[in-house]
């Protein structure tokens, strides 16, 4: 896994008990987004969805069309914890890919 | 140039010209270039959220530029199998286990050698056989060996 950032609420942690906004920050969940680049091709961006989200072929080719046809694509949705694993993921294959709060 | 994979898994490209030899030795040098412009673009931002691109920065970022490097070794070690075979042209052994780091290696490599070269969008949707400039028709040429052998990788997975 990823490390992780200064701030971790954990069980006993004054912000976890006290800090609502805080809690409700870490439990909100966050986008992976894969933005659209002129150089990668389009075979190897489903290959890498398929590789990084186990995503079926058609799954991973239909998200790597909208990549290519909109400019950007959100490829997953979930916990910030996992959401940096697979931007991670993404970009060691050198894919432009970052993550987002869903409500930003 | 064509693949082939033989009993112990290893994949086998044979029959490459020199100009696709050359274009693969220079492949761990694309990949680490110290021009500030490969650099931005092979470790890119981590979010759109400020404070969570500034930990990026600091926790995944240096851990992703190993990840280069490390491709980059694995490449430049199987490149060292690459032997010329008369007419049949140039051959060499990409070790079982390998190929992700092969095609993560030639992805950072065509993006470097992009910017490097200084080539725009437009230039990828010409026919290069129409693009008058030696210079560019070149380094358009030499793009897409790496990209074939991306494709061919795949292929064979």
């Amino acid at each position: 896994m990823l490390p992780r950032g200064p701030h971790k609420a954990q069980e006993g942690d004054p912000s976890r008990e006290t800090g609502t906004a805080t809690v409700t920050s870490l439990a909100r969940p966050w986008n992976v987004i894969v933005h659209d680049d002129p150089v990668t091709l389009m075979t190897y961006v489903t290959d890498v969805f398929m590789k990084v989200f186990g995503y079926s072929e058609e799954k991973a080719h239909t998200l790597m069309m909208e990549v290519h046809t909109t400019g950007r694509s959100v490829v997953w949705t979930g916990a910030r914890e996992r959401a940096e694993l697979y931007v991670y993921k993404l970009q060691a294959f050198c894919l432009l890919a970052t993550i987002e709060p869903v409500d930003a | 140039m064509k693949l082939n994979r033989d009993r112990e898994g290893d994949l086998w490209v044979d029959s490459l010209a020199p100009i696709c030899a050359d274009t693969l030795l220079h492949v761990p040098e694309w990949i680490e270039s110290d021009d500030p412009a490969v650099r931005d673009r092979l470790l890119p931002k981590g979010s759109s959220d400020a404070e969570a691109d500034a930990a990026w920065r600091k926790l995944a970022t240096p851990e992703i530029e190993r990840l280069f490097l490390s491709h980059s070794e694995i490449i430049r070690k199987d490149l060292e199998s690459i032997e010329p075979r008369g007419r049949k042209g140039f051959r060499f052994r990409i070790r079982q286990g390998h190929e992700n780091a092969w095609l993560a290696g030639l992805n950072a490599a065509r993006h470097a050698f992009f910017l490097i070269r200084k080539l725009e969008p437009g230039d990828l949707n010409r026919d290069i056989e129409q693009v008058a400039d030696d210079d560019r028709r070149e380094a358009l040429i030499r793009l897409s060996i790496l990209g074939w052998l991306q494709h061919e990788i795949i292929e064979n997975g």
